[in-house]
């Protein structure tokens, strides 16, 4: 019997998500994800050119810069801009466009429990707005655990400040197999047992399945055909630029 | 082809080999960790100091404090800060002004093991001189001075070592106003050397281990070389009671399956008896 939230919502429950795409006219993508009092805009600027000195020149440069002023402490801001790095990372194809970079930005204009989730939701709409090319759709969420023991997925500011501990994780949504469950990033605060924790990183990539279907309506809805190759197994690149030349392969050490 | 020359134009190529024996470059099979060595008071004006090694990695943290006013909200608490920065020397990604991302996920990593942690308790009330007027705020900046991968590991080391080095001085009140100290000096005035006042009340010791994932294998307290080859890490922190007081994650080219994060965490308790051992031998060794 599991009791309900001061807001009324169960356990598993999610808090209304509303995605709202090209926030941003001047950008080449942006979205503005809601989670109730949590608003997020994100925009995404690229592929465009960068300083000679910073391009990479097998695959594209990503700039991510998060800002929340009122809302995180600076530190904050950065290490949630590296997670967020890390997310958009796994996604973004970067190898399409060698020498380009990418540059995305992302303001949290309130917060109300669960922004980094929501940064990386906009961020993933944007892009996808943005039409850049992408391995996958990746949707993030929080899970708190509270003082009684129970695990809530989606918290509000209030069950985040009052929680032993809370689990936040971004996974990449593809086809699995075996109900594998496997995450791009994640970032704890608290004190939790080995098992809350796997509990809870399971509870987490769960819930990215109804995530993901709101970004699908939302591409299906601008697209008037093409659908995104996320239902197929991810190919794994071939690096042929990295093997060694002819007659390497097979001579000994030294 | 000359080895060394082999490892820097194919790293990828010469990892791989080196791999498929099960060891690593420097001799460690894949699940063990390198030695590690801590030592306190390295610092002596600091209030508390200490230097840790993993390997070649080190962190210096260093420990000050000043009275400051604590907030209304919470009126007998004190202020903990942690800053961890990185040496320009520390590795070749370092550029001064604005951080590496290396750098900020290290700092992020460190500061949130110690407030999971709660290695001052769970709110900061040993910090308080008088309710509501004066309390201390300990400034604790940690410097990794050579990256040699794995840098959140011997950051960590050294902010709870040098936490428990930290000596408070004493500090009464007289006529509303802070004394810190001793005003009048013993009559005798010599100085032992021995340093006055309340130690730091740690009461937990978190541990910070680091795994690199690269392709299937899991290179646990990875080198540089491996750092920069391998395509992600996961960084736990435990503390003595066995609860995960943080398991870190930035993203990168792979995924981490249920599995891996398993591992990552079995190496970690593995490894805590002895890392624990290092940091509390370490701070017993000064006498007060």
């Amino acid at each position: 019997m599991s009791s309900l939230r001061p807001d009324g919502r169960s356990r598993e429950m999610l808090r209304r998500q509303r995605l709202h795409r090209s926030r941003v006219p001047s950008a080449s993508g942006s979205a503005e994800y809601r989670i109730d009092g949590t608003i997020v805009v994100a925009a995404v600027h690229g592929p465009l050119r960068i300083a000679p000195w910073r391009e990479a020149h097998d695959r594209g440069v990503i700039d991510v810069e998060l800002s929340a002023p009122g809302w995180m402490s600076r530190d904050d801001q950065r290490a949630c801009e590296g997670r967020l790095r890390g997310a958009i990372e796994r996604c973004v194809e970067l190898r399409d466009f060698p020498r380009f970079g990418l540059r995305i930005s992302a303001r949290v204009v309130s917060d109300d429990g669960n922004a980094e989730a929501a940064c990386v939701n906009a961020v993933c709409c944007a892009l996808i707005d943005a039409n850049v090319p992408m391995r996958g759709l990746i949707c993030a969420n929080a899970c708190a655990l509270t003082r009684e023991g129970s695990m809530v997925i989606d918290p509000t500011k209030r069950e985040e400040t009052e929680a032993r501990a809370v689990v936040r994780a971004c996974a990449l949504s593809k086809h699995r197999e075996k109900d594998e469950i496997a995450i791009v990033g994640c970032s704890t605060t608290g004190a939790l047992t080995e098992k809350e924790y796997l509990d809870a990183i399971a509870f987490i990539v769960d819930a990215t399945a109804a995530v993901v279907n709101i970004q699908k309506k939302s591409i299906a809805r601008y697209e008037v055909h093409g659908k995104l190759h996320e239902d197929e197994a991810p190919k794994k690149r071939q690096n042929t630029e990295d093997a060694p030349m002819e007659g390497m392969e097979n001579r000994p050490l030294g | 082809m000359e080895a060394r020359a082999y490892e820097r134009l194919y790293p990828d190529e010469a990892f791989e080999k080196t791999l498929e024996t099960s060891t690593r470059r420097d001799g460690r099979p894949l699940g063990r960790a390198r030695a590690r060595a801590c030592a306190c008071g390295t610092a002596t004006n600091a209030l508390g100091s200490a230097l840790a090694r993993h390997g070649a990695t080190t962190a210096l943290a260093g420990a000050r404090a000043s009275v400051a006013t604590p907030r209304a909200e919470a009126p007998n608490e004190g202020f903990l800060e942690v800053r961890v920065t990185f040496a320009p020397q520390a590795s070749e990604l370092e550029r001064p002004g604005r951080e590496s991302d290396k750098a900020e996920a290290c700092a992020a990593r460190v500061r949130d093991a110690l407030t999971s942690a709660e290695v001052l308790g769970s709110d900061l009330s040993d910090l308080c001189i008088e309710r509501g007027v004066f309390a201390w705020r300990l400034m604790l900046d940690v410097v990794v001075l050579d990256d040699d991968g794995a840098a959140a590991d011997a950051a960590l080391s050294a902010a709870v070592a040098a936490l428990r080095d930290v000596v408070l001085p004493e500090a009464t009140v007289k006529r509303g106003k802070i004394v810190i100290g001793d005003e009048e000096e013993g009559v005798d005035g010599a100085d032992d050397g021995m340093r006055k006042g309340t130690p730091l009340n740690v009461r937990t010791t978190p541990v910070c281990l680091t795994t690199a994932l690269y392709k299937e294998h899991l290179l646990v307290d990875p080198t540089h070389a491996e750092e920069a080859l391998s395509e992600c890490e996961v960084s736990v922190v435990l503390t003595e009671d066995g609860m995960i007081r943080g398991v870190f994650k930035n993203g990168g080219e792979v995924e981490a399956t249920e599995d891996i994060l398993m591992k990552c965490i079995a190496a970690a308790r593995l490894q805590y008896a002895a890392s624990a051992k290092v940091i509390l031998d370490a701070s017993e060794d000064d006498d007060y």
